[in-house]
């Protein structure tokens, strides 16, 4: 990439010689990895879903086996109410926040801020820990107070339910549509807000008009990948709807790989799945056809809106959502790191440090395991970015005439679910030619592959609200489209760029399903340990690994801000 | 770091003495040319079933202690997993198991007939109860650890009095709701479990089970966790778990069912293409001698060797207060009864 950019700009600035186009070039290397990435790894879903195990032919039969099962079909219904009612409750969690945040004067920005980031580096395995001993029906901390308030035996909340999953997990993706709504709602410009002001609208009639409209495509965009990481979700279901015995896709899909494993089984119960998505996908591209553009790289100055008494219910809304996303569950885990048994109360005797002797000094696997989790996620995030950028671009400006298919590339991953992903990246290069079983690189691709749609949605939003006329004026002038890249439309969007990097590496720090089956003892990474742990009920050990975790993927995210200032987390005026 | 010294030191005393190296002695006369053999390998890679991490890595490093230069890589997870994993590895060619201990002895013999196991016959082989011995009659893997299931209860919701005495006991409407049970589909020892209610109890064990509104885990030691939190009050678990849980505190007790634990029993076996095939060998030897035994059963095992005492409070096996599972009714069963409880339990 480096080279072809000097080769531009080595070239005399309004030189009207005819020069190869380079975007070709880039356009046909893209496309190749994405062949390499999603094409060929995704072709074994059709491949298998469609062969007879047996004797290697054509067949209906995987199909009809799943599609005359009562469980099976129970499973996918359950799997879209339980995406429905997480969407549902991540917007009601996010949106008001999002809002606060980026333009108004409620008080306690940053303090929601943190709170957005907090939920973010929460693995979900974890969150879902703390909330069982938050809110399980007998034994559940709230469940105890309640009983203790009002004499009720039966509990206040059960987390062993469809709603109580859909909680936990809305709890950790809600910061998914925050990053998408802050982004867009930051680039639009607060002349048409006073615009309206002027005209008389208040501040409810001026967002619901003027604000939310124009952030509207963000918003669903970020819907939509909560949707679909709600249906590819593995280890929160694990953890709560086993208990609750409310069977979803992906438990459902885990059990076609008990032995004897029946992958083509699998297969085909995936393949509705990745219908929905092509469906969903197909939808939103149609609502966003014909999107004005109104926010523009840099718009005239940004004032936050005076919202007069609701900011005190904005305030409200953030600290509840702040209290049960990131301090109940990060105090329980905390407490439940120093103990020495964890069902007992947090009293003096009951403390230790012993759990963090064993996860340090005593048990090497720990330690292999936290250094490969670093270490594919520093690598996916990076590789995410980049690519990410430069597929966004080249859709978005259409910049050659097939570049939907590119898009349409990049994004169908997001369709398959984590697991079944693993599966495919299994079928495709674990084995003889390439033999990557057991390698970093391996789980690094199957990462990239996989968070690749998130970091191309966010940035396509980015460069789609960016007025085009910013790199016309370098053309004009004599710049090569490299240059427009590298000189102005990525310093516009670094906060985006640095955006999705941490967003990428925090979701591959804690990526289980993809691992799942490309995880040997050689590169196994803290997720696939945590899966273990929790199996085995050492949930003090587990609580100790956990804060661990929280703590260095903190350290990165907070040295990432600090060498971009404090102009990354929020604005100032 | 001391231990490990005194460790080595007192090895190293014992080898030398020849009186001690009796067939029971950890530097046993009999292993020294298979250390020997096994000592350029430098390492073998552990695939283990039946103990959690944490007790599977102590074992990793008594190997080491008592065959210095020879590194255990341990690998911890359930049947259902590490079956997966091995196959794995075997589908994309790459070796990395040298031996595998699982709860599921119809996996290690789905290996042995695919012709993917190495036929070892130990030295040590008759030295366990007779009841342990010739798990497979052609010696392409023995019983390494047994482990029961019983009853298990929190003390500060159930008085002893109180608690469930036999398996039908869980049934009582007084459990509703406070009920936990493990996953036949996740859980080998789950898995033989259920096959052994059906028989002794018929399927209606299960459906009236499920009236209970069990909260279902789905590793067996789940079980031990959710009751131990307060969050059900009895439950059908690991009992060596459920006194492990209570030595650290736990409020948790045992119950040993009046008609039978049911005794789950792991095999170990070695892998045909493993990659450190000597020190597999020597590893084998290993898991059926003593050292191990007399270390495991100060985590509440139960021992597989009349020479070691199981420590106290773990109840000693009888003629009338165990259930076992044929080889043939794992084989057979533990798939279409985990298939039928999905159906009962929707999950």
């Amino acid at each position: 990439m480096t080279e072809q950019a000097t080769t531009i700009e080595g070239e005399r600035a309004g030189r009207r010689a005819p020069r190869f186009d380079w975007t070709f070039v880039v356009f046909a290397l893209l496309a190749l990895l994405l062949v390499v990435l999603v094409v060929s790894p995704l072709s074994r879903l059709v491949i298998e879903s469609f062969t007879d195990p047996k004797d290697g032919g054509f067949t209906l039969q995987n199909f009809v086996d799943v599609f005359t099962r009562q469980r099976y079909l129970t499973a996918y219904w359950h799997t879209l109410q339980l995406a429905g009612v997480t969407v549902a409750m991540s917007v009601f969690m996010a949106l008001p926040m999002a809002f606060a945040v980026s333009r108004t004067d409620t008080p306690g920005r940053g303090m929601m801020y943190f709170a957005v980031l907090g939920a973010f580096i929460i693995p979900p395995f974890l969150g879902a820990i703390g909330w069982i001993l938050l809110a399980g029906p007998n034994a559940g901390w709230i469940n105890r107070l309640w009983e203790g308030l009002t004499g009720y035996e039966d509990p206040l909340v059960n987390i062993f339910s469809m709603w109580g999953l859909a909680f936990v997990i809305a709890l950790n993706v809600f910061p998914l549509i925050f990053i998408f709504a802050t982004s867009a709602f930051d680039l639009i410009s607060s002349e048409m807000e006073e615009a309206a002001a002027i005209h008389g609208a208040g501040p409810l009639r001026t967002t619901w008009l003027i604000t939310l409209p124009l952030a509207l495509p963000a918003v669903l965009g970020a819907c939509m990948l909560v949707f679909l990481e709600t249906i590819a979700l593995y280890g929160t279901p694990a953890l709560i709807a086993i208990p609750a015995r409310f069977n979803v896709a992906t438990t459902q899909l885990t059990t076609f790989f008990e032995y004897p494993a029946r992958i083509e089984l699998a297969m085909a119960f995936s393949v509705p799945l990745v219908l929905v998505t092509i469906v969903l996908l197909a939808i939103q591209r149609l609502m966003l056809r014909g999107g004005t553009v109104a926010v523009s790289g840099k718009g005239g100055a940004r004032e936050p809106m005076k919202i007069g008494r609701w900011r005190w219910v904005l305030l409200g809304h953030g600290i509840l959502v702040m209290l049960l996303a990131v301090v109940l569950p990060a105090v329980i885990l905390v407490t439940t790191s120093f103990s020495v048994a964890w069902a007992k109360p947090f009293t003096f005797d009951n403390m230790t440090l012993q759990n963090f002797n064993e996860i340090l000094f005593e048990q090497q696997t720990v330690r292999d395991a936290i250094w490969n989790t670093y270490k594919v996620a520093f690598s996916g995030a990076t590789i995410c970015t980049v690519l990410g950028f430069m597929i966004a671009y080249m859709v978005i400006r259409k910049m050659v005439p097939m570049a939907s298919i590119l898009a349409f590339l990049t994004v169908s991953p997001v369709a398959v679910p984590g697991i079944v992903l693993a599966i495919c990246f299994y079928a495709a290069y674990a084995g003889p030619p390439l033999s990557m079983y057991g390698s970093s690189l391996l789980l690094i691709v199957a990462f990239v592959t996989r968070f690749l749609p998130i970091a191309f949605v966010s940035l396509s939003s980015g460069v789609r609200s960016m007025n085009p006329e910013l790199e016309e004026a370098v053309r004009i002038h004599g710049g090569g489209r490299f240059r427009a890249l590298t000189e102005v439309v990525a310093p516009v969007l670094k906060k985006n760029l640095l955006g999705v990097w941490i967003l990428v590496f925090v979701i591959c720090s804690r990526e289980l399903s993809t691992a799942i089956f490309l995880s040997s003892h050689n590169n196994r990474v803290i997720s696939i340990l945590t899966l273990d742990l929790s199996e085995q009920g050492e949930y003090e050990n587990l609580a100790a690994m956990g804060v661990l975790l929280l703590v260095i993927t903190t350290a990165v995210v907070v040295v990432g801000m600090r060498f971009l200032g404090r102009d990354f987390m929020l604005r100032r005026n | 770091m001391k231990r490990r010294t005194f460790l080595l030191t007192s090895a190293a005393a014992t080898a030398l003495l020849p009186i001690a190296a009796n067939a029971a002695s950890h530097m046993d006369e009999r292993l020294a040319p298979l250390y020997e053999a096994a000592k350029p390998e430098g390492e073998i890679t552990w695939y283990v079933v039946p103990m959690d991490s944490e007790t599977a890595e102590k074992v990793g490093q008594k190997f080491t202690e008592l065959y210095p230069g020879i590194k255990v890589n341990v690998v911890r997870s359930t049947a259902t997993v590490a079956f997966q994993k091995l196959n794995q590895d075997i589908d994309s060619g790459v070796a990395n198991c040298d031996v595998l201990t699982t709860s599921n002895v119809a996996h290690a013999e789905d290996l042995k007939n695919r012709d993917l196991l190495t036929k070892y016959v130990p030295m040590r082989k008759d030295e366990v109860l007779a009841a342990f011995r010739g798990a497979d009659p052609d010696d392409f893997y023995h019983i390494t650890t047994a482990g029961p299931m019983g009853i298990v209860y929190n003390t500060d919701l159930v008085s002893e009095a109180d608690a469930p005495k036999n398996w039908p006991d869980l049934l009582d409407p007084k459990w509703k709701g406070k009920l936990a049970i493990g996953h036949p589909g996740f859980s080998g020892y789950v898995g033989i479990w259920a096959v052994k209610m059906e028989e002794l109890y018929g399927w209606d064990y299960f459906d009236k089970l499920l009236e209970q509104d069990p909260y279902i885990g789905r590793s067996s030691i789940d079980v031990v966790t959710t009751t131990a939190a307060g969050e059900t009050a009895v439950g059908a678990g690991p009992m060596t778990s459920a006194l492990i849980s209570a030595e650290k505190g736990n409020p948790m007790a045992t119950v040993v069912p009046t008609d039978g634990m049911v005794i789950i029993t792991s095999p170990s076996c070695i892998l045909k293409n493993a990659p450190h095939p000597e020190a597999a060998k020597l590893f084998m030897e290993f898991l059926l001698g003593k050292e191990i035994a007399e270390m495991t059963v100060e985590q509440f095992s139960t021992p597989i060797r009349g020479d070691v005492q199981p420590r106290e409070g773990v109840a000693p096996l009888t003629d009338d207060n165990v259930i076992t599972a044929t080889k043939e009714q794992i084989i057979d069963g533990v798939s279409a009864t985990a298939e039928k409880f999905r159906d009962t339990f929707g999950i």
